[in-house]
C-alpha cells in the first residue's frame, strides 16, 4: 500500500488510469424512496453504535398546501478527492487509498477528533466506549469506508445491495462501461458542497438543493427535529464525556454553567476508562 | 414556509469546555510570558523583577495544558506514538506541529527560568527570544487548527491566529495581574511588586482589549455582511445560544468593562479597580474560547 | 420461461454463472449479494436461506452466519452459531438481492434481552403483570385439561398475518373447530377482493406500468418490495405515479402527483373517473363484458349520478384534477391501480375497494402488462392425514366485532394468541382489553409469541416461540407475478427453552392423550413437515428437490440472473424475464358498488378526521423493540395542516389534546403543508408500554439504574426520550360489515392542551368505543 495518498492533494492516483479501479458512487434521488435500508444495513453490519451513523436519510417537506413535496437525501461519506478530514490528520489514521477510497485505520488513531470538525459533512463520528460487539474498536473516529471489505472481496458496498429503491449505483468509474460511468456521463449530478473543493466522489441525480445546504437544515427544522437534536444532546453518553454539545433551549447564564459543569464531571469522570479499559 | 426538515442524522459536537479551556490556558502562558520576557529580551528593566514569576506562571500553566489535551484524547496512551515514532506524524496537520511546540516550549520556558533565575543574562536572552517565539506559535497554531477547517463559521478566516494571540495577550497579562496580587499577600512589603508597575502592565493589557475590540469589530462587520452561516452566527451570538459566552462573557464583561475601567484616570492606577478589570480579562477570555471552539460545529451539526 | 435442472443449478451458483451474463452486459463487476466475509478472519461466512415474514409478502433472505470463540451469544453469554447480517437473495424475483430496513436489522431480535426464554403462568389476577415461570410439561398438561373442558368449537385463535403455512388451520380443525378471530383492516380489501375474482389480493404490475394510480396507500413505505417494482417502473418506463392520500405521505411526496382528498372518499373518485371515461369513449367496451358480469349499458345507467362535479364537492379534489387523472391513466394504456389500508379502512372499505376495480375494468387493464393482475401462486404439498374442516360454527358470529360479541352466546372456552396485539394495534384496543380481561368471556387465554406484548399482558399463559429465523417453515410466495415458493429455515437454535411453533401445537395435541388428533401431528421433527410441503410441489422434484432449493437459492424456481445494471431478473441472453399475462378474469361487481359515505370519517362542526397509518421502517411490533428502527421512526406526534393550526393558535411543538368521542390523549403537534386543513394523522407504531425495554422506552436515557439489557449499545447509547402516544383507544369500534374490516378513523377535536396535561397522557372510556344503539341499527340496515 505504498500508494496511500495523504495530505493536500488527495486526488487518487488511480483516476483515469487504466487497468486501475477506481470507485465512486452515484445515487439516483428520483429512485430513493427513503425507506432506510441503507441505514438499517450499514448499522447492523458494521455495528455502528445507537447515536452514530455512517449513512443516514435526512427528509424534508416542501411547499405549501396542496403543492406539497417531499424531498429524501442519503448522507454517507464524500470519500473525497480532496479530504479535508485527511489532511490534518496528525497521526495519518485516515488516508486516501488510492482506488477511490478514504479509509480509517484504527489502531493509529488517537481520538483526537481533529478530522470530524475538518469534515463538512458531518460524516464522522467518534465510536464510543460502550459497542453492542464487545471486541470492536471504541474511542476511535469512524466512517462510512465505502464498505472496501467487500469492494475489494467483489461485493458491492452493503448498502448498495440491499437499497430498495436501487437508487445507489457503486462502481468503478476508470471502467467506462460501468453503470456509475454511464449515469455520470449522462446524467446531470450534482456533489454537497462543491464550492468547499473537497471534490466529493458521493454524486446525486435530482439533488433538491435546500435538503442539501447546511443553512437550510439548521434554520428550518421541525418542531419535532428540534426536540430531537435537544434530546441526542442531552441524553447520549458519549456526548456527555467528550463534546461539548449544546442544547439550545438551555443557554442562558445557569444552562452554560450546567454545561461547563456537566461536561467537566463527566469528562473526568470517562478519564480511568479511557486509561484502564480498552487500552487498545 | 418554503420547507422544513423533519429526519436527519445527528452527530456529537467534538470538542467541549475542556478543550476551550485548553485554548485559555494556552493563551494565558503566552501572554504571562511575554511580560515576563520584556524585561530579559527586550530590556524593560522595570518588568526584570516579575519575570520569574511570569515564566513560572506560564510553566504551570503549560504542564496542565497536556495532561488535558492527551486526556481528552479517546486513546490518551497512543498520543505517545506521536512522540516516539516520526512516521506516525502527518506533517500537513497543524496538530502535529502544535504537539512540537506544546513540548518544547515548556522546555524552552524552563530553561529561561533557570537562566533568569542565575541571573545569566545571555542566555536568558538567548532562550527567552526562542521561548517567546515558541510561546507565539504555540498559540498561533491552536488559531490555526481552528482556522483550517473550510466549512467552519466563524473559525474560517485568517485572522483566527491573531485573534487568538490577541485574547492569549490580554488574558494572560489578566492573569498574571491576579497572580501578582495572591503572590503580594504573601511577600513582605519590600518585595511585593509595586502597584506602579502593575498599573503600568493594565496599560499594555488596555493596548490588547483596544487591538482585541478592533479585530472583533471586524469579525463583527464580515459577520453581518457575511454569507449565510455568518449571519446566523451573528444571531446567535448576539441573541441566542451563544449570548453569554460572547455577549455577555467576552465583549461586555472581558472588554467593555476594563476598557472603561483602564481609560478613567486615577481608577486606572488603584489596585483594587486594576486588579478586578485583570480578572474580567482574564475569565472573560474563556467566553471567547467556549464560543469560539464551540460555535464551529452548532450550525453543522443540524446538517 | 420454462425451468429446467441444468437452469435451476447453473442459477444456484448464484455470482459466478451472473458473471456470463456481466460480461455481455458491460456491467459493474461487483456482486450484489450472495457473499459475505468475516473480515478480521478474512474467511467467507456461511449462508442460509431463508423467508422474512415482517412484510405483507415473504421476501426471501440470506441470514449470514459464524462462528467466533471470540464473539458472544449476547443473550447466554456463550459463543455459538450466530447470524452476523441479513442480505436479499439476488435469484429471488421478489428480493432480487434487496431487504428492508426491518429485514436488515431483524436478526438484532435474536439475541434481544426482552425475549422470551420460559413458558409463562400468571401468578396474580390477568393482567396483574405478575408472572412465574413453569416447565413446558405443565404449560401442556394446563392446556390439555382445558382442551378437555371445552366445546370444540369454543376453541378460537387469534391472529395476525398467518405465516404457519397451515399448522394453525391443522390444529383448530384437529381439535373440532373453526373459530378463526383475524385482526387486519385489510380485511375489507381482501373480502372484496376474493368476492369479485376469488382471490384476496390484486397484484399490480409496478415494473412494467406506464401510470400507477395510488389509491390510499403509502406503499413505498409499507410495501418495500412494491417500492422496488414501482421504481424500476418510473426509471425504466418513465411511470407516472398519482396518489389521491388525505396526507401528503412518503409516498404521494415522491410521487408526481399528490390528490388530498377527503378520507373515505375514494369510492366516489373512483365512480366519478369511471364515469367520465366511459361517457369519454375511453373506455374499452369490450374488456368490460369480457372481464365482468356488467354490461356497458348497465355500467353506464348504474355510473349516471356519479359526476366530476359531485365528486369534487365531496372528495375536496377539484373536478379538472380528477378528470386529468383519468384522462391520463386511460391514455397511457398501461396504468395499474394499487390500494391499501386507506381505502380499506373505512366503514364503505368494501365498496370502494369494488368502486376502484371499475378503472383498470373499463380501460382493460386487468391482466395486461403494466395492469392490475390476479395473483399467481404455486400450492404447497400438504402433510397426510389431513384433518377435516368441521362443521361447528364459530361463537363470535362476526369475528371482526370480537371485542362486542366474544362471549356473549357462551364463553369463549380457549383463546389461543398468535403474531398480533390487538390490545395495541386495533382500533378500540381499550375495548380490546376490557374482554380480554373478563374472565367470564375468555375463559383461558394462550399466546405464543417470542416476546411479550400489550395483548400478551392479558394471558394465563405464555408459550415462548422460536423466532422466525430460529425456525422452518414452508412458504408459498406471493406479491409476484413470476411465483415463486421458499422456506424459512432454521438459522440458528432456538434460545433458552423457546420452541418452533410446529413443535409446540404438536406437544400441545399430545398432552390430550388423544390418538384420533394425534395421527395428525405425526412428525419428527419440524424439518420432517417441511419435507412433507414443499416435496409435493410438482416439477420441484425434477429441479433437484427441494434440498437443493434449501442449500442453493432458497427460492424456486429460478428464472434467471439479476442483472446488476437494471437490476431486474434476467434470462441467459441478457433479456428481462417476464410474467405470462393473460389468466381470465370474471370481476363479480353484484350489487353494484355504489358509494356510501363512511361513517368513521364523518365530522361535525369543529371537528378534525384523525387518520391512524402505518409507520415508515417499521414492519409491525416485530420491530417495536428494533433499535435500528426505533431509532430511525419519529414518534407519532400528531401531524396538523399549518393554517388549521394557526387559527387555533396552535404552534409547532405545542401540547395538544386530541379528543374522540371516548376520550382524549395528550400529545404534540406537528405543523406541516403536508396534510389537508380538515385531517390529522398520527402513525399507529408508538406509545408501547410493553414488549420490551426499547419499545417502551424504559431502556431510554432518563432511566438511569433500569439497564440491564445484554447490549451495551443500548444500555449506554440509547439516546431518544421521546415514546410517543398510543391513538388507537380514540378510536371508536366501528366495522364495514360487508367485508369484516375495523374502520382506522375517527372524528376528533383538537385544541391545545389544558393546564396539567402532560404528554403522553392517555384518558379513555372504554364503553364508549362500543358501537351505540344507532350504529348498531344502520350495521345491520347494512347487512341486509
Ligand atoms: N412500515 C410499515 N409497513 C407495513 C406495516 C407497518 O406497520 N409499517 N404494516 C403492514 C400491514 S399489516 C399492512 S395492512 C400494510 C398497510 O400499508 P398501507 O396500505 O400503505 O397503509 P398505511 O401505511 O396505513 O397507509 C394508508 C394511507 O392511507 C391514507 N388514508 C387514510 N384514509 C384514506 C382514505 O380514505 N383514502 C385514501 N386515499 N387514503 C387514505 C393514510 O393517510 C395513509 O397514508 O402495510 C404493511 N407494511
Ligand atoms: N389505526 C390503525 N390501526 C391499524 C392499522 C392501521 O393502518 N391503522 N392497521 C391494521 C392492520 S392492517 C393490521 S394487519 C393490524 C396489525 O396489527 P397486529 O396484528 O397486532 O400485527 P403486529 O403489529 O405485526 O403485531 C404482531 C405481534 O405478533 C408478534 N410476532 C411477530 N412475529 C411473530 C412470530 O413469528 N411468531 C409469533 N408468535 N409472534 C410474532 C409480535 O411480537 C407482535 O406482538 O393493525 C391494524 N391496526
Ligand atoms: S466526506 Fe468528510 S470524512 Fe468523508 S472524505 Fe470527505 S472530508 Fe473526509
Ligand atoms: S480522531 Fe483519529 S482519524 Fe481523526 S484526526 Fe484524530 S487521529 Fe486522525
Ligand atoms: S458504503 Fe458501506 S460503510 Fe458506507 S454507508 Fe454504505 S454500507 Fe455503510
Ligand atoms: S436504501 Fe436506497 S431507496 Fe432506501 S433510503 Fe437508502 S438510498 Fe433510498
Ligand atoms: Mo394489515
Amino acid at each position: 500500500m505504498a500508494e496511500r495518498v495523504y495530505g493536500f492533494d488527495g486526488v487518487s492516483p488511480s483516476k483515469g488510469k487504466p487497468g486501475r479501479k477506481r470507485y465512486a458512487m452515484v445515487v439516483d434521488l428520483r429512485r430513493c424512496t427513503g425507506c432506510n435500508a441503507c441505514t438499517a444495513s450499514c448499522k447492523t453490519s458494521f455495528d455502528v453504535p445507537l447515536g452514530d451513523w455512517r449513512i443516514w436519510v435526512a427528509e424534508a417537506e416542501f411547499g405549501e398546501f396542496p403543492d406539497t413535496r417531499r424531498a429524501v437525501l442519503p448522507r454517507l461519506c464524500n470519500q473525497c478527492d480532496e479530504p479535508s478530514c485527511v489532511r490534518s490528520c496528525p497521526t495519518k489514521s485516515t488516508f486516501k487509498h488510492p482506488d477511490g477510497f478514504v479509509l480509517q485505520r484504527y489502531n493509529r488513531c488517537i481520538g483526537c477528533r481533529t478530522c470530524m470538525v475538518a469534515c463538512p459533512y458531518n460524516a464522522r463520528h467518534l465510536l464510543p466506549e460502550y459497542r453492542r460487539e464487545k471486541n470492536n474498536p471504541r474511542n476511535v473516529a469512524d466512517k462510512c469506508d465505502f464498505c472496501v471489505v467487500r469492494v475489494t472481496r467483489g461485493l458491492a458496498p452493503i448498502c448498495v445491495a440491499s437499497c430498495t429503491g436501487g437508487a445507489m449505483v457503486f462502481g468503478d468509474i476508470n471502467d467506462p462501461k460501468s453503470e456509475v460511468a454511464r449515469l455520470l456521463r449522462e446524467s446531470k449530478t450534482f456533489n454537497l458542497r462543491v464550492e468547499l473543493g473537497t471534490a466529493p466522489q458521493v454524486y446525486y441525480i435530482g439533488l433538491t438543493e435546500s435538503i442539501g445546504d447546511p443553512e437550510f437544515a439548521f434554520h428550518n427544522r421541525s418542531a419535532q427535529l428540534h426536540e430531537r437534536y435537544n434530546s441526542f444532546k442531552r441524553n447520549s453518553e458519549l456526548g456527555g464525556e467528550m463534546a461539548g454539545d449544546i442544547i439550545d433551549t438551555d443557554m442562558g447564564f445557569w444552562g452554560l454553567m450546567r454545561h461547563i459543569v456537566r461536561n467537566f464531571s463527566s469528562f473526568f469522570a470517562q478519564v480511568p476508562h479511557k486509561f484502564f479499559r480498552g487500552l487498545y | 414556509m418554503e420547507g422544513q426538515m423533519i429526519a436527519n442524522a445527528f452527530h456529537h459536537s467534538y470538542w467541549g469546555f475542556p478543550i476551550a479551556l485548553y485554548f485559555w490556558l494556552v493563551g494565558v502562558s503566552a501572554g504571562s510570558f511575554v511580560i515576563s520576557s520584556l524585561g530579559w529580551v527586550f530590556g524593560v528593566k522595570k518588568y526584570k523583577a516579575t519575570a520569574f514569576f511570569a515564566s513560572n506562571t506560564a510553566i504551570i500553566m503549560l504542564l496542565i495544558v497536556p495532561v488535558l489535551l492527551i486526556i481528552d484524547l479517546g486513546k490518551p496512551y497512543r498520543f505517545f506514538h506521536l512522540l516516539l515514532f516520526s512516521s506516525f506524524s502527518h506533517w500537513s496537520a497543524p496538530m502535529v506541529w502544535g504537539s512540537c511546540f506544546i513540548m518544547s516550549y515548556p522546555i524552552a520556558m524552563m530553561c529561561y527560568s533557570y537562566f533568569v533565575y542565575q541571573k545569566n543574562e545571555r542566555w536568558a536572552r538567548r532562550l527567552g527570544i526562542l521561548a517567546v517565539v515558541l510561546a507565539l506559535c504555540t498559540h498561533w497554531y491552536t488559531g490555526v487548527v481552528m482556522q483550517l477547517n473550510p466549512s467552519r463559521v466563524p473559525n474560517h478566516t485568517s485572522v483566527a491566529p491573531i485573534l487568538f494571540l490577541t485574547g492569549a495577550y490580554v488574558s494572560g497579562i489578566g492573569f498574571l495581574i491576579c497572580c501578582l496580587w495572591v503572590r503580594n499577600k504573601f511577600l513582605a512589603a519590600e518585595k511585593q511588586v509595586p502597584i506602579e508597575l502593575i498599573a503600568d502592565m493594565a496599560r499594555l493589557m488596555l493596548y490588547g482589549i483596544i487591538f482585541d475590540l478592533f479585530l472583533l469589530g471586524n469579525e463583527f462587520l464580515q459577520m453581518t455582511y457575511g454569507v449565510a452561516e455568518e449571519h446566523t452566527m451573528l444571531y446567535d451570538v448576539l441573541l441566542g445560544v451563544f449570548r453569554w459566552p460572547y455577549l455577555y462573557l467576552e465583549i461586555v464583561w472581558g472588554l467593555l468593562l476594563p476598557l472603561v475601567i483602564l481609560v478613567i484616570p486615577k481608577i486606572n492606577r488603584r489596585m483594587s479597580w486594576v486588579l478586578g478589570a485583570a480578572f474580567m480579562c482574564a475569565t472573560g477570555v474563556y467566553g471567547m474560547r467556549i464560543w469560539w471552539v464551540m460555535g464551529t460545529y452548532y450550525y453543522q451539526g443540524h446538517y | 420461461m420454462k425451468i429446467n435442472r441444468r437452469q435451476f443449478l447453473k442459477g444456484s451458483a448464484g455470482s459466478v454463472a451472473a458473471l456470463g451474463v456481466m460480461q455481455q452486459a458491460g456491467a459493474m463487476e461487483l456482486a450484489l449479494g450472495n457473499e459475505s466475509y468475516n473480515y478480521i478472519k478474512r474467511e467467507p461466512r456461511e449462508r442460509v436461506f431463508t423467508c422474512s415474514p415482517l412484510h405483507a409478502h415473504d421476501n426471501p433472505v440470506i441470514a449470514w452466519v459464524e462462528q467466533d470463540p471470540l464473539q458472544r451469544n449476547l443473550l447466554t453469554g456463550k459463543p455459538g452459531r450466530l447470524v452476523v447480517e441479513l442480505s436479499g437473495v439476488t435469484e429471488s424475483v421478489r428480493s432480487r438481492g434487496r431487504v428492508s430496513a426491518a429485514e436488515a436489522s431483524a436478526w438484532l431480535q435474536l439475541y434481544d434481552g426482552d425475549r422470551l426464554q420460559k413458558p409463562l403462568k400468571r401468578a396474580g389476577p390477568r393482567g396483574s403483570g405478575k408472572w412465574q415461570e413453569i416447565t413446558w410439561q405443565q404449560a401442556n398438561q394446563e392446556i390439555a385439561q382445558a382442551i378437555a373442558k371445552s366445546k370444540p368449537e369454543a376453541i378460537a385463535l387469534l391472529h395476525g398475518k398467518d405465516t404457519s403455512a397451515g399448522a394453525w388451520q391443522r390444529l383448530l380443525h384437529t381439535l373440532g373447530s373453526n373459530s378463526f378471530i383475524p385482526l387486519a383492516t385489510g380485511t375489507n380489501r381482501q373480502a372484496a377482493w376474493q368476492a369479485a375474482w376469488g382471490a384476496a389480493d390484486a397484484i399490480p404490475d409496478l415494473a412494467h406500468s406506464h401510470y400507477i394510480l395510488n389509491f390510499g396507500t403509502n406503499f413505498l413505505v409499507s410495501q418495500p418490495d412494491y417500492a422496488a417494482e414501482a421504481m424500476d417502473g418510473r426509471l425504466y418506463r418513465r411511470a407516472k405515479i398519482a396518489t389521491f392520500d388525505p396526507r401528503c405521505s412518503k409516498t404521494a411526496g415522491l410521487s408526481d402527483e399528490w390528490l388530498p382528498l377527503r378520507p373515505g372518499t375514494d369510492g366516489l373518485v373512483a365512480l366519478a373517473m369511471a364515469n367520465y371515461l366511459l361517457q369519454e369513449g375511453l373506455a374499452d367496451k369490450a374488456a368490460i363484458t369480457r372481464s365482468s358480469n356488467l354490461t356497458v349499458d348497465r355500467l353506464a345507467k348504474e355510473l349516471k349520478p356519479y359526476t366530476l362535479e359531485h365528486a369534487a364537492a365531496v372528495s375536496g379534489v377539484a373536478a379538472l384534477d380528477i378528470r386529468s387523472i383519468a384522462r391520463q391513466f386511460a391514455e397511457s394504456e398501461r396504468g395499474c391501480i394499487i390500494t391499501g389500508s386507506g381505502t380499506s379502512g373505512h366503514t364503505n372499505g368494501y365498496d370502494t375497494e369494488r368502486a376502484l376495480m371499475l378503472l383498470p375494468l373499463i380501460t382493460g387493464g386487468f391482466e395486461v402488462q403494466g395492469g392490475t393482475c390476479l395473483p399467481r401462486q404455486i400450492a404447497l404439498g400438504d402433510l397426510l392425514p389431513k384433518p377435516a374442516s368441521p362443521a361447528g360454527r364459530n361463537p363470535i358470529e362476526r369475528p371482526h366485532r370480537f371485542p362486542i360479541e366474544a362471549g356473549k352466546q357462551y364463553p369463549i372456552d380457549l383463546l389461543f394468541g398468535y403474531n398480533t396485539n390487538p390490545a395495541f394495534d386495533a382500533p378500540a384496543a381499550a375495548a380490546w382489553r376490557q374482554t380480554l380481561a373478563d374472565e367470564s368471556r375468555v375463559k383461558l387465554f394462550v399466546a405464543i409469541d417470542s416476546f411479550r406484548n400489550e395483548t400478551w399482558d392479558l394471558a394465563d399463559l405464555i408459550l415462548p416461540e422460536a423466532h422466525w429465523l430460529e425456525r422452518n417453515e414452508p412458504v408459498a410466495g406471493q406479491g409476484s407475478l413470476l411465483p415463486w415458493i421458499g422456506l424459512r429455515q432454521q438459522v440458528s437454535p432456538p434460545v433458552g427453552e423457546a420452541r418452533e411453533l410446529r413443535t409446540i401445537l404438536r406437544d400441545i395435541v399430545q398432552a390430550t392423550n388423544d390418538p384420533g388428533a394425534a395421527k395428525y401431528w405425526q412428525f419428527g421433527d419440524t424439518r420432517e413437515w417441511l419435507a412433507m410441503q414443499l416435496g409435493g410441489v410438482p416439477g420441484l422434484k425434477k429441479d433437484g428437490g427441494w434440498e437443493l432449493m434449501a442449500k442453493h437459492s432458497g427460492v424456486w424456481p429460478i428464472y434467471g440472473y439479476l442483472h446488476p445494471d437494471i437490476r431486474r431478473i434476467v434470462d441467459e441472453q441478457g433479456e428481462e424475464v417476464m410474467p405470462h399475462y393473460g389468466k381470465p378474469v370474471k370481476l363479480d361487481l353484484d350489487p353494484f358498488p355504489h358509494w356510501q359515505a363512511a361513517k368513521d370519517t364523518a365530522t361535525a362542526g369543529g371537528e378534525l378526521t384523525l387518520v391512524v397509518h402505518a409507520s415508515d421502517y417499521y414492519a409491525g411490533d416485530a420491530s417495536a423493540n428494533n433499535k435500528v428502527i426505533r431509532e430511525a421512526t419519529l414518534a407519532n406526534h400528531l401531524h396538523i395542516n399549518h393554517a388549521t393550526a394557526q387559527a387555533m393558535g396552535i404552534d409547532d411543538g405545542d401540547l395538544v389534546r386530541v379528543s374522540s368521542r371516548a376520550g382524549h390523549l395528550v400529545t404534540k403537534a406537528h405543523l406541516t403543508q403536508t396534510i389537508r386543513p380538515d385531517v390529522v394523522a398520527m402513525h399507529n407504531a408508538s406509545g408501547h408500554w410493553r414488549i420490551g425495554s426499547v419499545a417502551n422506552g424504559s431502556a431510554g436515557p432518563e432511566h438511569e439504574g433500569a439497564n440491564d439489557n445484554p447490549d451495551e449499545d443500548i444500555n449506554h447509547n440509547l439516546w431518544w426520550a421521546d415514546p410517543g402516544t398510543h391513538p388507537m383507544d380514540l378510536i371508536p369500534a366501528l366495522f364495514d360489515e360487508q367485508g369484516g374490516g375495523a374502520a382506522c378513523a375517527t372524528a376528533v377535536t383538537v385544541h391545545k392542551a389544558e393546564p396539567g396535561d402532560r404528554y403522553g397522557n392517555l384518558s379513555i372510556d372504554a364503553s364508549k368505543l362500543l358501537a351505540d344503539g344507532d350504529m348498531e341499527k344502520s350495521a345491520q340496515e347494512v347487512r341486509a
